[in-house]
């Protein structure tokens, strides 16, 4: 419990997450219960920027921190690698998922449009925003998994004609296709509002088994690699 | 036996597949200081950090009272402090500091990287040895950048953990900080570090700054050869190891 309790208190006082990317975070969801309250947008367009910032706020970059001393405290008081690679992950995650549930209450009371945010295939999204990008960023500094993933994403979608279409089309095509596959971990958005239970298993399954295997493979790197110092010059 | 807090046997440690230190070997009791000495680069820093288990032995076993880090570090009340650039300067002083106890050591809300060195080093210091009680205490290079004051603060310091039971490791690649501090020396001059007791460098067991540098010079000179006496007794030589 003490160690609990200074986790919380160390996350708090060195949050992995910076306040200029909570700040925006707020401010895209206050901006979306504008949007849903004067009837300009709703449900998945609303949900939209706040994933893509989400990205953002959870490549926090576990590994580099770790490497220049920055959990020598916490680590001095016996707490393991696995534990508080787990108390980074919910400490990356906490504000991106503080604003979702705030929009996600919003959203009954202001917005004509269908609720999204807690809809399955948007839970779903919202899971894979906050595991690959920051399983990825262990061994990178900050904002690393996000930044390759919107190179491609915007890559792919200027390169191929309706690249977006064909995305959503094989998202939610009835039969799971490779593409559709593809397209939820590297379109999650295409997930937002939609029923995921629905969709083909053979669609979904692969991106989350894909997140979870980032996740295991993030704990499995951390845990097995020794913490020298590499201080910042 | 129940008072030794650090217990290594044969370690060697290795930094990026490199062996830094091999066959380390010494018993670390409560109360007693061990002063790592070497010039930067030795593996200084790679070795404090095998000690406490955040790099893993190349071989050898370390034990901190009788179990092996990091999970040790659970039971026994630990403090480790490698320099204030391992402190990230993101965090507000304030805040940091009220991480070793809740008591806050830094009224200053300003960020870690707008304080000055000295500052900073300080408030890593009191962040990390703020606990109480403390088992065993392992800072690298302590003394770097700190104003007088602050020196005498640690001194004091670590003269009060020691007298109330803890084992102290510290690390420093100037001589004249270890001296008269340590009961034993652990000299990274080579492949094999040389462990010598402060009364095998002077009779009397407190070590001058000269007499340090001179027992240095020898191990670095000699790595596989005793170190002699040079407080104008007749030197016997001693045994390195443990």
């Amino acid at each position: 419990m003490a160690t609990l309790l200074f986790l919380v208190a160390f996350f708090r006082a060195a949050p992995p997450v910076t306040r200029p990317m909570v700040l925006c975070l707020w401010a895209t969801a206050g901006l979306a219960g504008v949007a849903m309250a004067a009837g300009l947008a709703g449900g998945a367009t609303v949900l939209t920027p706040l994933l893509v910032l989400h990205i953002f706020a959870a490549s926090s970059g576990f590994g580099l921190a770790m490497k220049r001393g920055h959990y020598d405290l916490v680590l001095a008081r016996g707490v393991s690698v696995i534990g508080l690679m787990t108390a980074h992950w919910l400490a990356s995650i906490i504000p991106g998922l503080t604003a979702w549930l705030a929009v996600a209450a919003l959203e009954p009371v202001l917005s004509r449009a269908e609720p999204a945010a807690l809809t399955s295939g948007s839970v779903f999204a919202f899971l894979l925003a906050s595991s690959f990008p920051w399983a990825f960023t262990t061994p990178l500094p900050r904002f690393t998994a996000a930044i390759g993933w919107l190179v491609l994403l915007v890559t792919s979608l200027a390169i191929i004609p309706s690249g977006q279409l064909h995305l959503l089309g094989a998202l939610r095509a009835p039969q799971p296709t490779a593409l559709g596959a593809l397209a939820v971990v590297a379109y999650p958005m295409g997930l937002l509002g939609v029923d995921a239970l629905h969709l083909p298993a053979g669609t979904i399954s692969p991106g989350v088994g894909c997140a979870l295997l980032s996740m295991l493979c993030a704990a499995a790197w951390n845990r097995r690699a020794d913490v020298p110092l590499e201080t910042a010059a | 036996m129940i008072d030794v807090v650090l217990s290594v046997r044969q370690l060697s440690a290795q930094r990026s597949r490199q062996l830094v230190a091999q066959a380390v070997s010494f018993d670390l009791r409560a109360g007693q200081v061990l002063g790592v000495v070497g010039a930067n680069g030795s593996g200084k820093t790679t070795l404090l950090r095998t000690l406490v288990g955040f790099v893993s032995p190349a071989s050898g076993e370390v034990r901190i009272e009788g179990r092996l880090p990091p999970a040790a570090l659970r039971l026994t009340p630990t403090a480790y402090f490698a320099g204030e650039a391992t402190l990230p300067g993101f965090v507000r002083a304030s805040a940091w500091g009220s991480l070793g106890t809740g008591d806050v050591v830094m009224t200053d809300r300003r960020r870690i990287r707008a304080l000055s060195r000295s500052t900073r080093q300080l408030l890593g210091l009191r962040t990390a040895l703020g606990r109480h009680p403390l088992r065993l205490i392992v800072l690298d290079e302590p003394w770097e950048g700190l104003d007088p004051d602050a020196t005498r603060w640690l001194s004091a310091t670590l003269e009060t953990k020691r007298d109330r039971g803890a084992a102290v490791v510290l690390s420093s690649h100037r001589l004249h900080d270890l001296a008269g501090v340590c009961d034993k020396y652990l000299f990274l001059t080579g492949a094999v570090p040389t462990l010598v007791r402060a009364h095998e460098i002077a009779r009397s067991g407190v070590v001058s700054a000269e007499q340090l540098i001179d027992a240095f010079d020898r191990a670095r000179d000699h790595p596989t050869t005793a170190i002699a006496l040079t407080d104008g007794q007749p030197g016997g030589l001693t045994t390195l190891d443990e």
